[in-house]
């Protein structure tokens, strides 16, 4: 088991900046998710937790021994006692499964006996028992991916990287791998640190996310803060907000803000996350799609109900259950989805009303 | 498949091609055994014996010949190997600042033929009056170094071979998936064991394959023996395959086939080996998509790297080049009053022009001849069934076992046994021909890459969009490959003007080319004259390639197609090394990072 800490870590290439500054504690056995989207400086976060990168500034300590600092100490990846599934597996192609499992083993001089007797056990816990003396060039690649999973635990490590781990598999495979490396994870006491870009595996894996972009932390928090309470207008975007609605706070309360949005009639009253921002400052509205509903305006008044905003349908698409529209606000376009079936067409005037809270004001 | 129809329609053609390349590769071979069991030398009537075999056998030249040849090439093996393994390292895993010049400096020596190396170091490694010695002896050193018998001959074919090796090997340095070194620091291990087990397990076939190849070379290598080993008395086998056919009196060529004839057996059991090898162990092109060549930043030790590279450069090429061209200009050896005697002696030769002209005709002519001919084989390999393929694939291979020497021998045999080939010994023809065949794994390895460098994509929507399989192979294949066929060209031109192993045997002073008659004035003693004449051969070929670089830059700036390779490619991919493996999907998944 191990407590990891980050502090001020900084990696450039050239001018690029590629991680800023992260802090970040992680604490012993949990089980941690980096998500960002591509190129966000997640790999190049974990790398540097692993000693295959060296940082250009900050430090890392684990289980409070520093590894790396800027005065000059650095320990090296075999001599951190990690384990380390790869997004390419990494796979040693010359050896069997049972070679590459028992590999991490014999670096660190395990008598035989017991070698042999883990290499076993590790094999049985991804399944893979039967699979011990074939050459990995003749799995399958969720094999390969399991193959690699027991290699990184065998050696029952404090803390494991895992790069993408689920990747390379197709869509049904990647779940059913989720959910054992769930099991895993509550069976051995190990910290884990976890990159992804995909939202469903780290909402369903993770203790705690970080959401990244361009090598600075957005968010840090659980599955459901990270879901429901995004901190910024980025999160929200990445965790699938389709509705992002930039304006001005007209008044800010603790608890309800209102805000302007541009273009719309009237201002609209929303629930901040973090931070209330205090009256004048820019702020968007965030909302899901699927957080409204909408009534048939007389076509006469085209002015909203009390609790509605008036929006005209662009587009309707019939889903199986669901209906999805495109509707224009003013200068926006919002996407919503209602229960099926279809009950506007394209040029039909509506009155969109929020459900109630679902409406973020983020910063 | 239906993708040629052509192809399929026309079996003729096939069958044609297929008899070309039987007479052509297995003919010489079959000769050479016949040779082996007969009495009298070629063309004469005889009968069959085992006299060749007793001969040879019985004479205590052979074992200690054999021996000799063999020391040579393991450990020329050894150290061309060990050396290649270096460079590709340093240029694929290093930071050192000049590795950049390895691929050029390599792809240099590789097309410089042996002949000149065993000039040019039988000259550097002069006591007194070679170039190295007079250095030495400037500085206060002793000035006796010489390169010559047993470690002269190991030292320069070393030299030599290492650029062999380097070509084989760096592809699948380059390819080789960092995360796996990554993954077993991970695991624990430090970079020596990583190294240990990792690395070198991984790269063996690539590095076993590349130990083959130059022990084959190294059992028959002719020149570099002959002008550095055996002044000091180093003979082997092929020297004695040599003496055994042209310096015995009479010759006894019954011998000579039957050394050749264990030459043949060992290759061919080298190269069954090394397939069995490479069948059970799939593994060397370990590539990826997300593999990224990250060099190792060595620290300190760069200038090591760096070291290494410059002094392979000196020795295998600048040391040589201005020696020989030194040389050239002294009328006495080693007395440094320089003139252009030796060529205007050169030019007043009756020899040489006749010479020079021979050897220009067997360079263009043979080397375009080469190139069309594996265009064709890779061709038809490329769209004909598995069976044909495999055939084919086996073809490439029998030119290793009738090199040099052995190829000459097994000529005379063929032109002076079958009767209405007879009429062409002595022509221009026969050392033509031999020339060819000696020169194909050169010329197929380079075609082989340039086909796999034009997208399939391509060919088909050609025929996609109506052409029959005859317009698009020329119209679309043959256009795009141009100039990587005149990159092969060159470089087959190349070797063939330097070699003098196959027409030794073969020519007469009305079709002998320019490297043979630089043997003899060699064997003469007139050591800076051949020197002359070796820098006449390499004016001409500079000019060559001045000319087909400047078409090659026409005709590349005219067709820009983005998937048109280039010269270059072709250039580095001239390694006469089996066809590469496919590798398999499951282990080159390392997606986008
Ligand atoms: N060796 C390198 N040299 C230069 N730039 C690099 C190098 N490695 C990574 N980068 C750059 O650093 C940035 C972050 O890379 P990193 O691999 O950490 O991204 P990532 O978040 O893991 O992305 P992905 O989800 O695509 O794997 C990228 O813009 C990348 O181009
Ligand atoms: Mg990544």
């Amino acid at each position: 088991m191990a407590a990891v800490t980050i502090r001020g870590l900084t990696k450039r290439y050239g001018d690029a900046c590629v991680v800023d500054g992260l802090d970040l504690d992680i604490s012993d056995g949990e089980f941690l998710t980096l998500l960002g989207p591509s190129g966000c400086g997640k790999t190049t976060t974990l790398r540097c937790i692993a000693g295959l990168e060296k940082p250009d500034a900050g430090e890392i300590l684990i289980n409070g021994k520093v590894v790396v600092d800027s005065l000059g100490t650095f320990v090296p990846p075999e001599k951190r006692g990690l384990g380390m599934v790869f997004q390419s597996y990494a796979l040693w192609p010359h050896m069997t499964v049972k070679g590459n499992v028992a590999y991490p083993l014999k670096m660190r001089h395990t008598p035989r006996p017991e070698i042999a007797s883990r290499v076993r056990e590790s094999l049985e816990t991804v399944g893979l028992g039967q699979l011990a003396d074939r050459s990995v060039g003749a799995l399958s690649g969720g094999q390969q991916q399991r193959v690699a999973l027991a290699r990184a635990l065998v050696a029952q490590p404090g803390l494991v990287l895992f790069d993408e781990p689920l990747s390379n598999l197709d869509a049904r495979l990647r779940a059913s791998m989720r959910e054992q490396l769930q099991l895993l994870h509550e069976r051995l006491p190990a910290t884990s640190v976890y990159v992804t870009h995909d939202q469903i595996e780290a909402l369903t894996l993770s203790d705690r996310i970080v959401v990244m972009h361009d090598g600075r932390i957005q968010q840090v928090g659980t599955p459901t803060q990270i879901y429901a309470d995004p901190a910024n207008a980025f999160v929200a975007d990445f965790v699938g907000f389709e509705n992002l609605l930039p304006g001005v706070v007209v008044k800010a309360d603790l608890d309800q803000v209102v805000v302007q949005v541009d273009g719309f009639p009237e201002p609209v009253s929303a629930r901040p996350t973090g931070q209330p921002p205090t009256a004048g400052e820019k702020a968007t509205v965030v909302v899901r799609a699927n957080a409204f509903s909408f009534t048939p305006t007389p076509s006469v008044e085209n002015t909203a109900t009390p609790s509605g905003v008036p929006a005209e349908v662009l587009t309707a698409a019939y889903l199986g259950d669901q209906a999805e529209y495109t509707m224009r606000v003013g200068p926006h376009t919002v996407r919503v989805r209602t229960p099926a079936p279809a009950t506007a067409r394209p040029g039909d005037r509506v009155s969109l009303v929020p459900q109630p809270g679902a409406l973020l004001a983020v910063a | 498949m239906t993708s040629v129809r052509l192809f399929n329609r026309s079996r003729l053609g096939i069958a044609a091609l297929l008899a070309l390349v039987g007479i052509l590769y297995v003919l010489p071979i079959a000769m050479t055994v016949y040779g082996a069991f007969r009495t009298a030398p070629p063309g004469l009537p005889g009968d069959f014996s085992l006299t060749g075999l007793t001969d040879a056998f019985a004479d205590s030249r052979t074992y200690s010949t054999l021996g000799n040849s063999l020391w040579l090439a393991v450990m020329a093996g050894l150290s061309a190997t060990a050396l290649a393994v270096a460079f590709a390292w340093i240029v694929s895993r290093t930071d050192a600042a000049l590795r950049r010049l390895v691929t050029p400096l390599m792809a240099v020596v590789l097309a410089t033929p042996p002949l000149f190396f065993s000039l040019a170091w039988n000259l550097l490694g002069t006591p007194k009056f070679g170039l190295l010695n007079e250095a030495l002896g400037a500085v206060g050193l002793p000035d006796t170094l010489a390169v010559t018998g047993r470690w002269g001959v190991w030292f320069v074919l070393s030299l030599k071979l290492c650029s062999l090796g380097y070509f084989i090997l760096i592809g699948p340095f380059l390819a080789m998936d960092r995360r796996l070194e990554e993954a077993s620091l991970i695991a624990g291990a430090g970079r020596l064991k990583t190294f240990v087990h990792v690395n070198v397990p991984v790269m063996a076939p690539a590095v076993m394959s590349v130990f083959i190849i130059a022990f084959i070379i190294g059992l028959i290598v002719l020149d570099i023996p002959l002008i550095i080993g055996r002044p000091a008395g180093f003979q082997v086998f092929a020297t004695q395959i040599f003496d055994f056919a042209n310096n015995d009196i009479p010759p006894n060529y019954a011998a000579a086939s039957a050394l050749a004839m264990i030459f043949i057996a060992v290759v061919v059991a080298l190269v069954a080996i090394k397939w069995r090898l490479l069948d059970r162990r799939q593994f060397t092109t370990v590539s990826g998509k997300g593999a990224r060549p990250e060099p190792w930043d060595l620290g300190r030790w760069t200038w090591l790297c760096n070291a290494v590279i410059v002094v392979y450069a000196l020795l295998a090429l600048v040391l040589p080049v201005i020696q020989i061209v030194l040389g050239s200009l002294q009328p006495v050896f080693g007395i440094n009053r320089f003139s252009a005697d030796n060529f205007t002696a050169l030019l007043d030769d009756p020899q040489v022009m006749p010479a020079l002209i021979n050897t220009a005709q067997y360079a263009v002519v043979g080397g375009a001849l080469a190139v069309a001919l594996s265009l064709l084989t890779a061709m038809v390999g490329r769209h004909g069934s598995l069976r044909l393929r495999r055939g084919l694939e086996l073809s490439s291979w029998l030119p290793w076992a009738v090199q040099g020497i052995i190829l000459g021998l097994a000529l005379v045999w063929t032109f002076l046994s079958v009767p209405f080939l007879r009429s062409l010994f002595g022509t221009v023809t026969i050392v033509l021909i031999g020339l060819v065949v000696a020169s194909t794994p050169v010329a197929g390895r380079a075609m082989d890459a340039a086909l796999a460098q034009v997208g399939r994509e391509l060919e088909e929507s050609a025929r996609v969009s109506g052409a029959s399989s005859l317009r698009m192979g020329v119209g679309i294949v043959a256009r795009l490959i141009l100039p990587s066929c005149l990159a092969a060209w060159l470089i087959t031109a190349i070797q063939i003007a330097g070699n003098f192993e196959v027409p030794i045997l073969l020519s007469r002073p009305a079709n002998q080319p320019v490297a043979v008659l630089v043997y003899q004035l060699n064997v003469q003693g007139e050591v800076t004259r051949a020197a002359a004449l070796f820098v006449l051969l390499l004016g001409a070929v500079v000019c060559l390639a001045l000319v087909l670089g400047a078409v090659a830059w026409l005709i590349r700036g005219r067709a820009s197609s983005p998937k048109a390779p280039t010269a270059r490619a072709a250039t580095a991919s001239v390694t006469p090394t089996v066809p590469s493996i496919p590798s398999r999907p499951a282990l080159t998944n390392s997606g986008v990072e």
